[in-house]
């Protein structure tokens, strides 16, 4: 038999069987069930809020903020640095190459607690490492930096380093949202735009 | 390395050492498939020798083959594969002045680099040649920019535009192929030209 | 001749059953991922008797919180008979956590292991609506 033959059969028999194979054009998580469970058991996938306070307030570029919440509720008020990616619009393409990298941590959050751990489990389950969430979201957010008081008689160093990296994080928050929104879009743009060129150019 | 997941958490010195080896390879291959004579690939157009037609088509099936079962076991994602955008015109025109300047000069831009690493001047020629083409085209692009945009269709794939699944696709296409390689054995039959390789 | 044919065709019996085993592994994510996003997933305490047809809470802590619910912890929640248990149940499923981020992980989970009908019980009415109002200071200037 003929060498040329036995491929041809080999191959013609591969297709058949490819042939056959349901089409599946659509995306699937890359992670097997019990390796998603056991990630999503693990607590080290949450950053306080005051943690992230800390990361606007060092201007830490190791962290992507993302907002996950409508266009609208992001321009009302968002954490500084962050970048508005739409729960419903999470899988959008355009996306991936914020959501799919190694070499910053994304930090997810939205008004509450579900979306963001829906995301989380989501872009987990896709295979995208680098993922956390912040605990509590906005509305933690406004209750812990935005609103919370000392009060008491005495400060400890400890309470008082957590509260002047509190007023910092407000002061930084109040004062990006104060801006009238034209100059909040142009800010925003100009953020988006110098992420796009460290990005590369890869389409 | 790009779609094929599995290697996408080595180092990328690994990765760039292993595109190395695999660009090793295939010269290697290129070279022993004899794809460095000019008369193997202009025999192309005469029909005396199809080995350029059997080889490209082998390898393309066997790819398609391969990727659809690797993407079908989650080995390989399909949508980082980068699909060519397709522009009719500049598909027409170019497709006519790479064949024209493939049985010319006797070389397509891959075996002419096979060739010009075993010592062959006029593959040395021919790459100048076409780096020269290549300069012109960018400087020129302004002056052809409709034409070569014109009809675009965007990144399209065949299976889509018949609308049959890729495996589908695929298995339609090695039947195909292998009708076609035993269509050119005959014409390689008919055609058959003596082997003056050993008068030279 | 006899023995090619036995070759390719083992190599063809090979990888056809590697496919099907493959395509019948109920251990594995088959579905699309888009489901869980434009899958309607939120019933709160105070409307869930307003649903229509039965519904079994499933409660993902330790500690019961509603009368006849089925208790399955989250760590344990793909254990083979608790998938089971979760397959038998007739009508809606209901996750339930103290904590909503863990029942959101557990629906999508089950949501891309093809469960249909599964809904995350919220302690609020909207757990996704925001309770403050920015306060602008419109005596700042950008620096």
């Amino acid at each position: 038999m003929n060498a040329r033959i036995k491929i041809s059969a080999l191959l013609v028999g591969v297709g058949l069987i490819l042939a056959f194979l349901p089409f599946n054009a659509a995306k699937s998580f890359q992670l097997k069930p019990t390796e998603l469970l056991e990630i999503s058991t693990n607590t080290d996938m949450y950053f306080s809020v005051d943690e992230v306070a800390r990361f606007v307030n060092n201007e830490d570029t190791t962290i992507q903020l993302i907002d996950l919440r409508s266009a609208a509720e992001f321009m009302e008020s968002n954490i500084p640095g962050s970048i508005n990616i739409p729960f419903s619009d999470l899988l959008n393409p355009s996306w991936e190459g914020y959501l799919d990298q190694d070499k910053v941590k994304n930090v997810y959050y939205a008004n509450g607690d579900e979306t963001a751990n829906l995301v989380w489990a989501i872009v987990s389950g896709l295979g995208y490492s680098n993922s956390f969430v912040m605990k509590g979201g906005m509305n933690e957010w406004y209750k812990t930096v935005m609103l919370s008081k000392f009060e008491g008689d005495r400060i400890t160093p400890r309470e008082n380093a957590l509260f002047e990296n509190r007023y910092k994080a407000r002061r930084t928050f109040t004062q990006i949202n104060s801006l009238p929104d034209s100059l909040k879009k142009q800010y925003l743009e100009a953020k988006r735009l110098e992420e796009s060129q460290l990005d590369g150019g890869c389409e | 390395m790009g779609p094929i997941t599995i290697l996408n958490d080595l180092p990328e010195w690994l990765n760039l050492g292993i595109g190395f080896f695999i660009g090793i390879g295939f010269g290697f291959a290129l070279e022993q498939a004899g794809f460095s004579s000019s008369r193997k690939l202009a025999g192309m157009f005469y029909g005396y020798d199809t080995t350029v037609l059997k080889v490209f088509f082998t390898a393309a099936i066997v790819a398609l083959a391969g990727s659809q079962l690797l993407s079908y076991f989650g080995l390989l994602d399909l949508n980082l594969v980068y699909v060519n955008p397709y522009y009719v015109t500049a598909t027409l025109v170019g497709g006519v002045i790479m064949g024209a300047g493939f049985i010319m000069g006797g070389f397509c831009p891959g075996t002419g680099i096979s060739a010009l690493s075993i010592g062959k001047i006029d593959a040395l020629f021919f790459l100048v040649g076409g780096l020269s083409g290549a300069f012109l085209f960018a400087e020129t692009f302004p002056l052809i920019q409709t034409l070569a945009g014109a009809n675009y269709k965007g990144p399209v794939r065949v299976d889509e535009w018949l609308g049959v699944s890729p495996g589908v696709f695929t298995f339609l296409l090695i039947v195909a192929a292998i009708t076609m390689f035993w269509l050119a054995e005959l014409a390689e039959k008919k055609y058959a030209r003596n082997d003056i390789t050993s008068e030279i | 001749m006899k023995k090619n044919i036995i070759w390719i065709s083992g190599v063809l019996l090979l990888l056809l059953i590697l496919v099907l085993v493959r395509t019948f592994n109920s251990n594995l994510f088959k579905r699309n991922v888009s489901e869980a996003l434009t899958t309607e997933m939120t019933v709160s305490v105070q409307n869930m008797n307003e649903l229509s047809g039965n519904f079994n809470i499933v409660e993902l802590n330790e500690n019961q919180r509603f009368p006849n619910s089925m208790m399955i912890p989250f760590d344990k929640l793909l254990q083979k008979e608790n998938k089971e248990k979760l397959a038998s149940l007739d009508g809606k499923i209901l996750l339930y956590s103290s904590d909503i981020a863990t029942s959101s992980k557990a629906w999508v989970i089950l949501n891309q292991l093809d469960f249909d009908d599964v809904y995350i019980l919220s302690d609020e009415e909207n757990p996704e609506v925001l309770k403050y109002k920015f306060q602008p200071d419109t005596t700042v200037e950008l620096e």
